[in-house]
């Protein structure tokens, strides 16, 4: 139960955490996929990440560039565009509205 | 591991990504999963459905969050949406057959390099034969429920993928599933010197027309009896009256099936 919601709280909001991991320069699925981890928001499997920053892409909200690699395959580094920041602003600004929102109503209940 | 992956480009190929951009693709994965560890499939999920939320679906059709919104000006494109480009090489040929006997003729136009890309809606196969190169496919029928048509042959996509078997048509209730035979029989399935295009476009069998008989039959039977005894009972030339109005609505059906057909396969034609 405690997963699955954390699942659905991610699917929400897992473009702008993605969008915020970019803003300290460009990086790639594993290292983006290691960062949200880190902070705690659990592992996040290739199959839920690369379709977001697929979608990100074709929104034109990231820039994606393919380097090839003498060592082995290549990869493929995503770095925030012009547009994807104010979007990260402007759906940021709006996520924490909301996250006011419900942490004044739990603590109404008695909660935090 | 390698199974995974030849299977994501093959889809990744049919929905119609530039092979540049599925090799670039592989080849971010490999390197993820390489640094990640663990199982593809457990990783990216089933095949099927990680390639086809891989690929842009059309404009207008924005998902959720902010990207969504954000509208779609993005640069993997499918070669389909890539704006005018050279027409795929080699003839199209649509053609039809019944239900009965579809299966062998499948197998006999596979076997002469036909390849079915899909069924178009007025039920026949569009078929493509290579020019440079063609070869042998293999075919195979499965009957799919008609209520869940999308979410059966998905489900029986993912149970013959392992098989190479891809799908390339639905029709009622029935999903067709190809595959290349040079899988199976490696170089012998190309094919040095094609038959020529058949000059036919549909193959019925005697069992299909006689099933259309069986059809009719009760038809036909109802006004022989109302000949026999409707002059009996009305009087007069009832008999011959009746004989003339089922001849003509005989013709009128026949008329109005095979203009009906016609528009359904002139519409499909420009699809």
């Amino acid at each position: 139960m405690a997963t699955d919601r954390r699942a659905s709280w991610l699917k929400g909001v897992l473009d702008l955490l993605v969008l915020a991991a970019l803003t300290n320069g460009e990086s790639y699925g594993y290292k983006i996929a290691k960062t949200l981890d880190s902070a705690g928001l659990g592992q996040i499997r290739g199959g839920t990440l690369y379709p977001v920053l697929n979608r990100l892409e074709e929104a034109g909200l990231v820039a994606a560039e393919f380097r090839a690699s003498e060592r082995g395959p290549g990869r493929r580094y995503y770095s925030l565009t012009p547009r994807g920041l104010e979007t990260l602003r402007e759906q940021g600004e709006l996520w924490l509205a909301f996250d006011a929102s419900v942490r004044n109503v739990l603590a109404k209940g008695g909660i935090g | 591991m390698t199974g995974y992956f030849d299977h994501l480009a093959e889809r990744l190929r049919g929905q119609g990504i530039p092979e540049d951009q599925v090799a670039e693709t592989l080849d971010d994965l490999t390197t993820y999963l390489s640094e990640n560890g663990g199982d593809p499939e457990v990783e990216f999920g089933p095949v099927s459905e990680f390639a086809a939320q891989l690929v842009p679906p059309p404009a207008g059709n924005g998902g959720d969050g902010p990207a969504g919104r954000a509208g779609r000006a993005g640069r993997v494109r499918r070669v389909d949406q890539a704006g005018p480009a050279n027409p795929p090489d080699g003839e199209v040929w649509r053609w039809r057959a019944a239900a009965f006997n579809e299966l062998r003729w499948l197998e006999t136009f596979g076997d002469q390099g036909w390849e079915v890309e899909r069924v178009d809606t007025a039920g026949r196969f569009v078929c493509r034969r290579d020019a440079q190169d063609p070869q042998q496919w293999a075919y195979r029928r499965e009957l799919v429920s008609r209520k869940n048509l999308q979410a059966d042959t998905a489900a029986l996509e993912d149970q013959l993928a392992p098989d190479d078997w891809e799908p390339c048509g639905t029709w009622v209730c029935y999903a067709y599933f190809k595959r290349s035979k040079a899988a199976l029989i490696g170089p012998k399935a190309m094919i040095d010197a094609p038959e020529r295009q058949p000059g036919r476009k549909s193959f019925y069998s005697r069992r299909f027309y006689l099933f259309l008989i069986a059809l009719l039959a009760p038809v036909a039977v109802a006004v022989a009896v109302l000949m026999a005894v409707g002059d009996r009972y009305a009087g007069g030339n009832f008999a011959t009256g009746a004989l003339i109005g089922a001849i003509v609505a005989g013709i009128g059906l026949v008329v109005l099936c095979g203009l009906l057909i016609r528009r359904a396969e002139a519409r499909a034609d420009r699809e």
